[in-house]
Order: structure tokens, then C-alpha cells, then sequence
């Protein structure tokens, strides 16, 4: 069934799969270097903040997407971060750097926090944790008015681009704010990335799938769960905080129910689990509302964006599971096959299956379905080794 | 003066802990079958709330108005059981959930849409005016919190006649125990299920046209009760009505005592004493103060 | 009533649990299926009751019910008591009995055929307006059989009853079917590990191994029979 068409076959972990890794990496790089010059501005500093709300969704997905554990209140650990920077650079003059790591430890421990209530709970009751501790924090930001400036809202945050001729000028600022808000995304998904593959990793996919099994085989699930909660908290917290700096203005108002249910829905939508779904999760629910305001004057229209979202992530839920990365990688899946290595080392049999046994265009085992595959790497996440060896 | 004032709150505590409890109410009725938190129950009152406004603007008589946005409630509670909910089968909370949140979403933005973002005034079904009150042990008691007092005490005496003495409620409460064993003496659970989203639609629609007088309609105006709701009805037990209701009254008149005497709450951080309950529940005991079964825990 | 299964297979999902069961009740016999863990004696009793989805011909009193809801398998008097009681145990004892009356339509023998079981177990009767959960195993299997019988069913359908019993208890709950199948005529099927004191009360048996019809016959030979030590003793 897989073979009645002709598909390119990329071996994982060979050498065209590194090449391809590669020249796409050196893609992205040369296109994040050249958008400054090509786009107005504005756009730019569109991109930028559709890179600070995909950070948050980076950093929801490996909680609720990966660890499985449903947050309805990130807003607020994207808040602790943005007011933490905010409060810290305007009434105490702290090199703005300095407050990002101060942000970052902050949701880190918050999140720690949280996930102590969370830890034995299950199901619904996980995220009417998470939905209270995320309402909680807009309350008392505006109730420590003295220090946030309540729901008036904190004024005057900046980050003052370092002294290059790069960063020259107005445009010079846009273009800084805008390599904060890539290189933040792309540290975090560095870290999400290394975290997933990680024996962590794989200990917090094991308590998802099935808890008690896990446990018993030695799994720490306190451990697994509060650091999990923290590295996601911290992640969103960083963005809070480019948040802040970028757009100089923070009221609590921005930290609504209707925020923590968009970034969930942008989770949703880009796919949970994945490790792009976020990306093109932050991406969607930043320009949505945007075109749609762009689209037509009517009043209304970006309630139009917000019928589009309920729509497209009722039927995500029904159709595609994985959002829309899970839709890009069936498609792709249709002209690539992507092989398991075969592996390696002593094998029951001839000298001769062993010895071909290392080659990788000659396929010993019968190749897998491109859904098998799909799906394996979905329930297990990203390039997770064990799911490859399993085939 | 003084002991005035505190009734005046207690009886404002009470009001508001109705409206707590009678939309925790629904929250129950959808939980207990589907075992779905519906985040988007408030949306559906207010969905509801705004057709029964516009029926009343098209000169229909309002009680008959708030007759067809229950209708409606009702009816939307059935559709989405049956298409949204049903086809992920049991053991689906998460799937349920986000389907919910899609619904907040889509329905608010909707509702925006059709009426725009701007608050509206609701008629009243009883006058209103700052004389029309009635005084009890000091306190001033409105006819519209009259109203809405009286309304939850008719829907909650009737719901729990319903499921004590009828063999519906029965065949409800049995679907809600053991819903195996519940097939097994045929009883149609899914029947029951939708049923219990049917009620909770209605029970939600009626919410919404006794508070507009007084908080204005407008497409943001459940967002603090869905949240109150949900603490109402994690203090009381999410498989009991009866319970919700009471938590209900419980977080009103807590909150609005707090927040009167103890100084630094204030007004602002009121929502965050519910929270705080809501916390405190899940800590220590998640099940509720009635709810029965328990919460799944290792 | 007599109940009929031509080449039933059920399963969950991919693989079938069950494979072209072939076996008949007749009216008023006592038929005993025997088969260790894992055989699929509950997946056919889920079948058979109209739970979960399933192939072939399963005829009641010559009706085919093999697309049948299960609400309508209830009402045409084929009632499973299920396996673990199934009790209700939020309710009480005297509204679990009266869940078992839901799919009738007449109010008033419903009374009194919950007085009859209180006559026949007192201590349902002491307590009637007690949660269900909180009465010993023996009381919920008593009750499981009450709950059932409120149904007026035509024929039962038992999943293990002994399960978590006593010997003592087992012999009484036993000793309670046989009086039920001679008073009322009532054709059983009754899934049972507890080889020995099923076959007793038995006519006829069959045997469930991996899913399949291996052996049957009437219960004497089957008391003897090698393959059913085999299977339970592995001797």
C-alpha cells in the first residue's frame, strides 16, 4: 500500500535528511536577516509581536500539549513576565536584560507554585486550577495600583537598542525589538526541542499517556510535572516581557479570560504536541484579527476573526487532532517518506542480513505508513528515537 | 445604621449568590451526564439574552420574549449535545473542553457581530425605579432581586421535584451514577445526557434577562458569572445541584462580606476571593462539599 | 423465551474478542458458560445485551435483536445482571430497585413486586433508604438480582455473580437462582469461573476459550469432562 507510489525516501539520520536540515536552516536565517530590509516598519513590527504571542504557545504546548496538563490561565505567567520587566524598568531603572532574567525566574517559580495544587488532580478539575490562577493575577495587578499602575495601566517601558548603526534611528529600534523577538523564539524552541527529546522528555510523555505505569516505574512525577509547569511559566514570562518592551504600554485589561482562551485556541489550531504547531498557532491568532480588521471596515469585524477561531478549532478537535502542522505533515508525508535508520549491531541470522543490514537504500523492515508514522511521532512528540526504534 | 448596612450587604451577597448558583446550576446539569465543562454556558445565556431583547424590541410582550430566548437555549443546548459532544464518547474531557472554548469564542464573537460591542439596556419585568423596594430587617430588598430571588427558588424546587419524585429524574440520576449499569436496565443515556443540556440551556437563559436590567446587556456580560459559576460549582460538587446552588449562595454573600470589611480586598480584587475558595476547594477536597463521587486522584 | 446466537463475533476496535459463538437457551433451562479470564465471557454478555457492536444472528423467541438497542433488548425481557452488581451506589436501595422498573409502564405492580422482594430479601427491606454503596457484597449481589427481576425479564443474563462472594454467600446467591428459574420458568445464562457450583445448577453448559465455542454439552458431562479441568487446572 505504501509502495503504489513513487515517493522521494529520506533516510533519518542520513545524509540527505542533513542536508536538507541544513540548507533549510540556512533559509530561515538568510530570510530573518533580510526581512528588515524588505519589509516596511510596520510589517515588521507585526512579525514581531506574532513571534512574542508564538513564544507563549511554545511554551502552553509543552505543557498542555506534551505534558498533557491543560492550562487555562497562561495569560498570567505571560503578565507576571511583561509587568515584572515593565515594573522593574520604570520605577527602578534596572538594565532591561536584567529584568528578563528576573522575569523568567519569577514565572518559573510561580509556575512552580501552580503546579503543586495541579499535581494530583485530573481532568477538568487541572484546569479550573490553572483558569484560577490565571484570573487571579489581572485582579491583583490592578489592586497594587501603586506599584503597576493599576487599570490605568504602566506607561513608558523601553529597551533602547545598544549603539550601532544597525540600530540607528526609529527604524533602528523596530529592527532590534524584532531580533528579540525571533531570537527569543527561537531559544525557546530550542529548549522546548532539547527538553521533549530529553529522558525528561520522555519521562513527562510517559506520565501523559499512562500515569500509574509510569510512576510505579520510578517516573518522579512531582519532579516531572512542577518542572514542566516552571520551564513553561518561564518561557511565557520571557515573552511577557519582550511584550512589555515592544509595545511600551501594559494594562491588566490585556490579561483577560478572552487572551488565556485565545493562546489555547492558537494551540489548537497550530497543533498541540508539535513542535511548529505553535509557531503557526502564534502566527494565525495574530494576523486573523488582523486581516480580518484589514479586510472590512464593518463594525464588528474582528468579532468576525473571533466566529472564524471558534469555528476552525471545533472542527479541528473533530478532523485534525494535530492542528494544522499535523495537516502539513500528512500532506508532506504524501511525496516524502521519511525512513527509520535501520539498526544497527548484532543481529540474529546471516552474516549477509547483517552486513546489509547497514545500508540504508536496501529496506529490511517493511516501511511504515505514512499515518502510522504520523501518528507515532503525535503521541509520542517530535522525533522522539524510541517511536523509530518501535517500527 | 450599622446592623442596616450589614443586611444590606448580606441581602446584596445573596442576590448576586443566586445568580452564582443559578448558573452553576447548568454547569451541573452538563457536567453530570457528559461530564463536559461547559466554559461556554455563559455565552449560550447571553446569546439568548440578546434574542429575547430583540424579540421584545420587535414589540413582543417581554415575558413571552424571555419564553423564546429559553426556547432557544434549550434547543441550542440539544444541537450541540448531540453534534458536539456526543460523537467523542465517554472519557473525551479534554476534547469536550476545547470544543467549549471554541464555542466561548465563536458565540461571543457572533453575538458581537449581529449587535455590536455596545452595552444595551434590558427591560425590566418589574419596575424599577430606586423607590421600588421592599424592606427586610432593615435592608432594602429591589423588586427585580425580588425576581431573581423567587426565580431560582421556583427552577431549583421544581428541578429537584423532577429528579427526586419523577421517573425521568430518576432514569437522570441512574444515567449520572453508573451509566453502564444504566443501559443495562434501559435507560437511553444519551437521551438523558442531551436532556441534561437541554435543561441547562433553558436554566441559563433565564439567567440572563433577570440580571440585564440591572448589569446591562452586553456581549462581555457573563464573562465574571461563568467564572464565579465555575467556583460555585467546584465548592458544591459538580454532580449536585443542590450543592451548586447553595455554594452559590456561600461564595455571594463570602465575597461581598469580605470585600465590605476587610479592607485591602476592595472592590477589584472580589473575583479573586472566589478564586481563592475555588483554590481552596481543589486543594482540599476536590469533590466538593456535596458532590459524592471522587475525584479521580493517585 | 429462548434465546439463539448463530456466529456472533464481537470486539473492541481491531481485533475481535469473540468468534462465531454459536449457542442456544431454551425456554426455562439454566445454561452455564464457563471460561477462565480473558475468554470474552463479558464481551458476550455485552453482545448479546446490545452494548457494544456486533456480527451475526442473535435471535430472542425467533425476533432478530441483533441490531438492537439496548434499551429495546431490556424491554422485550432479556436483562443482564451485570458483571460486579452494577449497583447504583448513589442511590438508594429501594431507587435501585426501582431503576430496574424504569423500562416498565404499570405503576402499581411496581409497588408491589418491590414489596414481594423485600419479602424474599429482609435485608433489603432494614435497608431500603440506605445508599446502595454502603451495603456488603452480598447485599449489592441480592440487590443486583432484585433490580433485575423488577424488570420482569423473561430471561436472565448473568456475569459472574460469584465474583468477590464468599463461599457461603455463592451458595445462597446460587441456591436464589435455582428458586427463581423453577418459580418463574425463567431461562438463564449464566457466565461463571466457578465451574463446580454453576454446573450444579445447571442443564446445560458450554465452554469459552479464546473467544470460541470449544466444548458442550449437558452439565453432568461437562462436570466430568477433561477439557474443562484442563482449562480451569490445567490438568
Amino acid at each position: 500500500m505504501s509502495s503504489q507510489r513513487r515517493r522521494l525516501v529520506i533516510v533519518e539520520g542520513g545524509r540527505l535528511q542533513r542536508s536538507i536540515q541544513i540548507a533549510g536552516a540556512a533559509l530561515l536565517v538568510i530570510t530573518l536577516c533580510a526581512l528588515p530590509y524588505v519589509l516596511e516598519p510596520f510589517r515588521l513590527g507585526q512579525i514581531t509581536q506574532a513571534c512574542i504571542y508564538a513564544m507563549v504557545i511554545v511554551g502552553l504546548n509543552l505543557l498542555s500539549g506534551f505534558a498533557g496538563q491543560i492550562s487555562l490561565g497562561h495569560a498570567a505567567f505571560f503578565g507576571i513576565g511583561a509587568y515584572t520587566t515593565g515594573v522593574l524598568i520604570t520605577s527602578y531603572d534596572v538594565a532591561p536584560p536584567i529584568t528578563f532574567v528576573v522575569a523568567i525566574a519569577g514565572s518559573f517559580v510561580v509556575g512552580v507554585v501552580v503546579a503543586f495544587p495541579a499535581l494530583r488532580l485530573k481532568g477538568i478539575y487541572v484546569a479550573l486550577v490553572t483558569l484560577a490562577v490565571g484570573l487571579i493575577f489581572p485582579a491583583v495587578i490592578t489592586r497594587m495600583d501603586q506599584l503597576t499602575g493599576g487599570s490605568s495601566g504602566l506607561f513608558g517601558i523601553s529597551y533602547p537598542p545598544p549603539d550601532a548603526a544597525y540600530f540607528a534611528g526609529f527604524d533602528g529600534t523596530v529592527y532590534f525589538h524584532y531580533w528579540l523577538a525571533v531570537i527569543g523564539l527561537l531559544l525557546s524552541c530550542l529548549v522546548v526541542r532539547n527538553l521533549v527529546r530529553s529522558r525528561f522528555g520522555r519521562s513527562i510523555l510517559a506520565l501523559r499517556d499512562n500515569e500509574t505505569p509510569a510512576v510505579i516505574m520510578g517516573v518522579n512525577r512531582t519532579a516531572a510535572r512542577t518542572l514542566t509547569f516552571g520551564t513553561s511559566a518561564g518561557i511565557a514570562g520571557l515573552a511577557g516581557s519582550l511584550f512589555a518592551v515592544t509595545t511600551g504600554i501594559l494594562t491588566p485589561a490585556t490579561f483577560s479570560l478572552l487572551l488565556m482562551l485565545t493562546f489555547l485556541a492558537g494551540m489548537v489550531i497550530g497543533g498541540a504536541s508539535t513542535l511548529w504547531g505553535p509557531v503557526l498557532g502564534g502566527f494565525v491568532i495574530y494576523y486573523v484579527p488582523q486581516w480580518a480588521t484589514d479586510l472590512s471596515s464593518i463594525n464588528g469585524s474582528q468579532n468576525l476573526a473571533g466566529v472564524a477561531f471558534g469555528v476552525i478549532i471545533i472542527v479541528i478537535t473533530f478532523t485534525l487532532r494535530s492542528g494544522l502542522a499535523g495537516l502539513g505533515r500528512k500532506l508532506l508525508a504524501t511525496v516524502v517518506l521519511v525512513e527509520p535508520r535501520q539498526p544497527r549491531g548484532v543481529l540474529q541470522g546471516t552474516p549477509s542480513t547483517v552486513a546489509r543490514a547497514a545500508g540504508p537504500s536496501e529496506r529490511r523492515l517493511p516501511a511504515p505508513s505514512p499515518t502510522d508514522l504520523a501518528n507515532h511521532l503525535d503521541r509520542t512528540g517530535v522525533g522522539s528515537t524510541d517511536a523509530a526504534r518501535n517500527l | 445604621m450599622e446592623w442596616e448596612l450589614l443586611m444590606t450587604r448580606l441581602v446584596q451577597g445573596i442576590v448576586n449568590g443566586a445568580v452564582y448558583g443559578f448558573l452553576a446550576l447548568a454547569l451541573v446539569c452538563t457536567y453530570r451526564g457528559s461530564k463536559a465543562l461547559n466554559l461556554a454556558q455563559g455565552e449560550m445565556a447571553m446569546l439568548c439574552t440578546f434574542v429575547a431583547w430583540s424579540l421584545s424590541n420587535h414589540g413582543v410582550p417581554l415575558l413571552l420574549a424571555i419564553g423564546g430566548g429559553v426556547l432557544l437555549g434549550a434547543g441550542l443546548g440539544g444541537v450541540i449535545e448531540r453534534t458536539l459532544v456526543r460523537p467523542f464518547g465517554r472519557d473525551a474531557e479534554y476534547p469536550v473542553l476545547i470544543v467549549c472554548i471554541g464555542l466561548f469564542l465563536g458565540i461571543n464573537a457572533l453575538a458581537g457581530v449581529i449587535w455590536g460591542g455596545d452595552p444595551h439596556a434590558f427591560p425590566a419585568l418589574v419596575p424599577d425605579a430606586p423607590d421600588d423596594y421592599i424592606s427586610i430587617l432593615g435592608a432594602r430588598l429591589r423588586y427585580q432581586q425580588l425576581v431573581i430571588l423567587g426565580a431560582l427558588a421556583i427552577v431549583v424546587t421544581a428541578l429537584y421535584a423532577v429528579f427526586r419524585f419523577t421517573r425521568l429524574g430518576l432514569a437522570m440520576r441512574a444515567s449520572a451514577s453508573n451509566p453502564d449499569s444504566a443501559v443495562l436496565v434501559g435507560v437511553r443515556v444519551s437521551r438523558m445526557n442531551a436532556l441534561g443540556w437541554v435543561l441547562a440551556g433553558a436554566v441559563g437563559a433565564v439567567i440572563g434577562p433577570l440580571i440585564a436590567p440591572s448589569t446591562t446587556l452586553s456581549t462581555g456580560m457573563f464573562f465574571t458569572f461563568i467564572i464565579y459559576a465555575c467556583a460555585a460549582a467546584t465548592l458544591g460538587g459538580f454532580d449536585s445541584p443542590i450543592g451548586a446552588v447553595i455554594a452559590g449562595l456561600v461564595i455571594g454573600v463570602t465575597e461581598n462580606l469580605i470585600a465590605s470589611y476587610v479592607g485591602f480586598i476592595g472592590d477589584s480584587l472580589k473575583l479573586a476571593v472566589a478564586l481563592v475558595i475555588l483554590l481552596i476547594v481543589l486543594m482540599v477536597r476536590p469533590s466538593g462539599l456535596f458532590g459524592s463521587r471522587e475525584v479521580e486522584r493517585i | 423465551m429462548n434465546l439463539e446466537l448463530h456466529d456472533v463475533s464481537a470486539g473492541y476496535g481491531a481485533g475481535d474478542v469473540l468468534h462465531q459463538v454459536s449457542l442456544d437457551v431454551r425456554s426455562g433451562e439454566i445454561v452455564v458458560m464457563l471460561g477462565a479470564n480473558g475468554a470474552g465471557k463479558t464481551t458476550l454478555m455485552r453482545a448479546i445485551s446490545g452494548v457494544i457492536s456486533r456480527r451475526g444472528t442473535i435471535l430472542l423467541d425467533g425476533v432478530d435483536i441483533s441490531r438492537a438497542r439496548a434499551d429495546e433488548i431490556v424491554r422485550r425481557g432479556l436483562v443482564q445482571v451485570p458483571q460486579g452488581r452494577g449497583t447504583f451506589v448513589d442511590l438508594t436501595v429501594e431507587e435501585n430497585l426501582r431503576v430496574g422498573a424504569l423500562s416498565r409502564g404499570d405503576a402499581v405492580a411496581v409497588n408491589s413486586d418491590i414489596d414481594r422482594w423485600y419479602e424474599t430479601y429482609p435485608r433489603l427491606a432494614e435497608r431500603r433508604r440506605q445508599k446502595a454503596g454502603l451495603l456488603s457484597g452480598g447485599e449489592q449481589q441480592m440487590l443486583a438480582v432484585s433490580r433485575a427481576m423488577m424488570s420482569r425479564p423473561r430471561l436472565l443474563l448473568c456475569d459472574e455473580p460469584s465474583l468477590g462472594l464468599s463461599p457461603k454467600l455463592t451458595r445462597e446467591l446460587f441456591a436464589s437462582l435455582e428458586a427463581i428459574n423453577k418459580e418463574w420458568d425463567m431461562g438463564m445464562l449464566i457466565v461463571e469461573q466457578n465451574a463446580a457450583i454453576a454446573l450444579s445448577i445447571a442443564t446445560r453448559g458450554y465452554l469459552l476459550e479464546v473467544g470460541s465455542i470449544t466444548r458442550s454439552g449437558d452439565a453432568e458431562t461437562l462436570s466430568d469432562s477433561d477439557a474443562v479441568r484442563a482449562a480451569y487446572l490445567g490438568y
